[in-house]
C-alpha cells in the first residue's frame, strides 16, 4: 500500500505529498481497527467453544458454532425474538414510509402556511427523550390492554422513525427535477396522476434508502420494547440478548450473547455495505445541501 | 413547550377557516398530506408531554396507573429530586458525560471525515464502509460487545494492558474492574458511545467536503498555509451550517444515553445513574414504582434537551429558509 503511494505521489513530485499520503494511510489503519476490532472480537468470540470463551487467539483454534446452538436452545425463545423484532420493525418501516412519504411530499413540493413551523416539529419530535414519552404510553397502553402488544411497540417506535424519515424523504423530494411533474400536469395529468406516475418512480430510490435507515433505527430500539412487553414471547431481539445474562445460573455467557450479537448485527451489516453509497446519502441528505 | 405546541393544533383548522380560496390549486391539500404525521406527532409527543406534565406533579403509583386517581402533591416530587443529593450527582455525570462525548464524537468524526476525503475511491469506499458498520450495530450489541472487551476477567482490554511494559501503563490490570467506580464505568461508555456515534459525524462531514471547491485548497496551499490553516480558514467556515446541526444532535443523543449504560452498569449500580437512568429505575425499576417522581426527572431532562432542541429548530428552519 505504501509502496503504491509512493510512486503515485512521485509524479507530483511534491515530498510533503507523499508524508501526508503515509500519514492518512496510518490514520486509515488507525479508523480501521477502532471501528472494525469490536466488531471482529463479537464474531471471533461467537464462533469460540464455550470453554475457550477467555481465550485471547485472534483466531478461533477449533472453530465451534455451539454458541449459537445455545442461542436457539428451546426456552430461551430467541428466535421467536427475531421474529418479533421483524414485525415490529417492519410494521414500523411500512406505517413511516406511508405517512411520512405523503408528508415530505407535501413539505418539498407544495407551498402553505407554517411549513417551516410544521418541519421545525415534525424534526423536534424525535429529539424527546424517550423515557419521557414512555412513562405516559406505558400508562395508556395499561388503561386499554395494549400491554405485551405489537403495537405497543410499533407506535411509540414513530415517535422517531417517523421525523428521521420525513427529514430524509423530504430532502430526497427537493432534488427530484419539478419540471417533469409540470409537464406531466401540462400533458393533462392531475397532480395525484402526476405524483403517481412521475414523483414515485422517480422518488423509489430515496424512499428505498429512507426504508433502510428506519427499519435500522426501528430494530436497534431498545427502550420501547423493554417497558411495553414483559412476556418472554413478545420480547424483540435486543431485549432477548440483554436478557441473556444470568439466566443460566454460572458465569455470564459472553460466548452466548456475542453469538446473539452477531445475529442480530450481521444482517443489517450486510444490507448497510451493500447499499453504502446510498445510505451515506441518505444519513447526509439532511444536513447537506 | 406550548408555543412550539400551539401552531400544530391551529393548523387544521386553518383551511376550514378558509374555505373560499380553493381558485387557483386546492389549499386544503397540503394539510391532508400533513394530517397523519400530525396526528403521529399529536399522539406521540403533545399528549405525553402533557401527561408527562401533570404526573410530574401527583403521586402516582401502581394503583394509579391501573385507574384509582392520582393525588396532588404540587411540587412535592421536584423539591425532593431537586433537595436530593442524588439527583444532583446524576446531574453532573449527565451533563460531564454529554461534554466529554460530544467533543470526542464531533473530534473523532471530523479527523475521519477530512481522512476519507484525501484517500482514492477505493480506499474511501472501505474505510466509510468500515465506519458504516459502527454506525449499523445495534447499541445493545455495541453495549455488550464493550462490556465483553473490558470485562474484569478475560476481557481483551486488560490483558492487552497487563501485557504492556508496566512503566508505560503502570500495572495491576489483570483483574481491574472497569465496572465497579462510576469514573471507569464513564470511560468505557464514553469509548462505545463514540463508536457508534462518529460515524455520523464522519459522512457528514464528508459530504460537506465534496461540496468545498478543489482549487481553494490549492490557492491556499500554493499561497504557503499549512493543512492546519486551510482547516480553520477554508473547511470550517464553509462547514459551519453542517457542524453547527452535527454539534447540536449530538448534544441531543448523548444527553439521553440509556441502553448502553443500562447494559454495562445496570439498575443496580446507583452510583453511576444519569438522568435517563435514575428516571427509568424511579418509574419502572422496583417493584413499588414511583411514576410520580420519575417524571419529575424525565420532565428534568426533557427541559434540557428541548433547550437545545430549540437551537436546533431555529437553525434547520433558518438553513430551509434561505434554499
Amino acid at each position: 500500500m505504501t509502496a503504491i503511494s509512493t510512486t503515485k505521489a512521485k509524479p507530483t513530485g511534491r515530498r510533503e505529498f507523499s508524508a501526508g499520503k503515509a500519514l492518512s494511510y496510518l490514520g486509515m489503519a488507525v479508523v480501521a481497527i477502532y471501528c472494525l476490532a469490536p466488531f471482529y472480537w463479537m464474531v471471533v468470540s461467537a464462533f469460540r467453544r464455550p470453554q475457550d470463551q477467555f481465550d485471547n487467539s485472534p483466531i478461533p483454534a477449533p472453530f465451534s458454532v455451539k454458541n449459537f446452538g445455545a442461542v436457539f436452545k428451546p426456552g430461551v425463545g430467541f428466535g421467536r425474538a427475531l421474529v418479533n423484532s421483524l414485525v415490529v420493525a417492519g410494521a414500523t418501516t411500512l406505517l413511516t414510509l406511508v405517512v411520512g412519504t405523503f408528508t415530505a411530499y407535501a413539505l418539498a413540493r407544495l407551498d402553505f402556511k407554517f411549513k417551516n413551523i410544521v418541519l421545525g416539529i415534525i424534526v423536534a419530535t424525535s429529539m424527546f427523550p424517550t423515557i419521557s414519552l414512555i412513562v405516559p404510553l406505558l400508562h395508556l397502553f395499561t388503561n386499554i390492554g395494549w400491554i405485551n402488544s405489537y403495537q405497543a411497540m410499533i407506535i411509540p417506535d414513530l415517535s422517531f422513525v417517523l421525523p428521521l424519515a420525513v427529514w430524509n424523504l423530504n430532502a430526497f423530494f427537493r432534488q427530484m427535477p419539478f419540471e417533469l411533474e409540470y409537464a406531466a400536469m401540462v400533458d393533462g395529468c392531475t397532480r395525484g396522476q402526476a405524483f403517481r406516475k412521475i414523483i414515485v418512480p422517480l422518488a423509489a430510490p430515496g424512499v428505498f434508502t429512507t426504508a433502510i435507515i428506519a427499519f435500522i433505527a426501528a430494530w436497534n430500539e431498545f427502550m420501547i420494547a423493554l417497558t411495553m412487553v414483559n412476556k418472554k414471547e413478545m420480547q424483540t431481539a435486543t431485549v432477548s440478548i440483554s436478557k441473556f445474562t444470568g439466566a443460566y445460573g454460572f458465569d455470564q455467557p459472553f460466548g452466548t450473547q456475542m453469538a446473539a450479537g452477531v445475529l442480530v448485527t450481521v444482517p443489517l451489516v450486510i444490507v448497510v455495505l451493500l447499499l453504502q453509497r446510498r445510505i451515506i446519502a441518505g444519513l447526509t441528505a439532511g444536513g447537506v445541501k | 413547550m406550548l408555543d412550539t405546541a400551539q401552531p400544530v393544533r391551529r393548523t387544521p383548522g386553518r383551511d376550514t377557516t378558509r374555505p373560499a380560496r380553493r381558485r387557483r390549486r386546492p389549499r386544503s391539500g397540503p394539510y391532508l398530506l400533513i394530517l397523519p404525521a400530525l396526528v403521529v406527532i399529536g399522539v406521540l409527543l403533545i399528549w405525553p408531554v402533557v401527561q408527562i406534565g401533570r404526573m410530574s406533579f401527583e403521586k402516582v403509583g401502581v394503583r394509579q396507573l391501573r385507574g384509582e386517581p392520582a393525588e396532588n402533591v404540587g411540587l412535592a416530587n421536584y423539591r425532593q429530586i431537586l433537595g436530593d443529593g442524588f439527583f444532583w450527582t446524576t446531574f453532573r455525570h449527565t451533563v460531564l458525560f454529554a461534554v466529554v462525548a460530544v467533543a470526542a464524537t464531533l473530534l473523532v468524526g471530523t479527523l475521519v471525515g477530512l481522512l476519507i476525503n484525501r484517500l482514492g475511491t477505493k480506499m474511501s469506499a472501505f474505510v466509510a464502509g468500515g465506519v458504516l458498520v459502527a454506525w449499523a450495530t445495534p447499541p445493545i450489541t455495541a453495549a455488550i460487545i464493550f462490556s465483553w472487551l473490558f470485562g474484569t476477567t478475560g476481557g481483551l482490554v486488560n490483558w492487552f494492558l497487563d501485557a504492556l511494559p508496566d512503566a508505560l501503563v503502570g500495572s495491576g490490570w489483570a483483574n481491574y474492574n472497569w465496572f465497579g467506580t462510576p469514573l471507569p464505568t464513564y470511560t468505557v461508555l464514553t469509548i462505545c458511545v463514540v463508536w457508534m456515534s462518529f460515524p455520523f459525524v464522519a459522512v457528514s462531514v464528508l459530504a460537506g467536503l465534496r461540496t468545498v471547491p478543489r482549487e481553494l485548497y490549492e490557492a491556499a496551499r500554493v499561497d504557503g498555509s499549512s493543512a492546519w490553516q486551510s482547516f480553520w480558514g477554508i473547511t470550517f467556515p464553509l462547514l459551519r451550517p453542517i457542524f453547527g446541526v452535527l454539534l447540536v444532535l449530538s448534544v441531543i443523543w448523548d444527553f439521553r444515553v440509556f441502553t448502553q449504560l443500562f447494559v454495562m452498569s445496570g439498575l443496580a449500580n446507583r452510583d453511576a445513574f444519569n438522568l435517563s437512568l435514575y428516571g427509568y429505575s424511579e418509574a419502572f425499576g422496583s417493584l413499588n414504582a414511583r411514576y410520580g417522581l420519575g417524571s419529575a426527572i424525565a420532565v428534568v431532562l426533557t427541559l434540557i434537551v428541548l433547550l437545545v432542541t430549540a437551537m436546533y429548530a431555529r437553525m434547520v428552519i433558518r438553513q430551509e429558509g434561505t434554499s
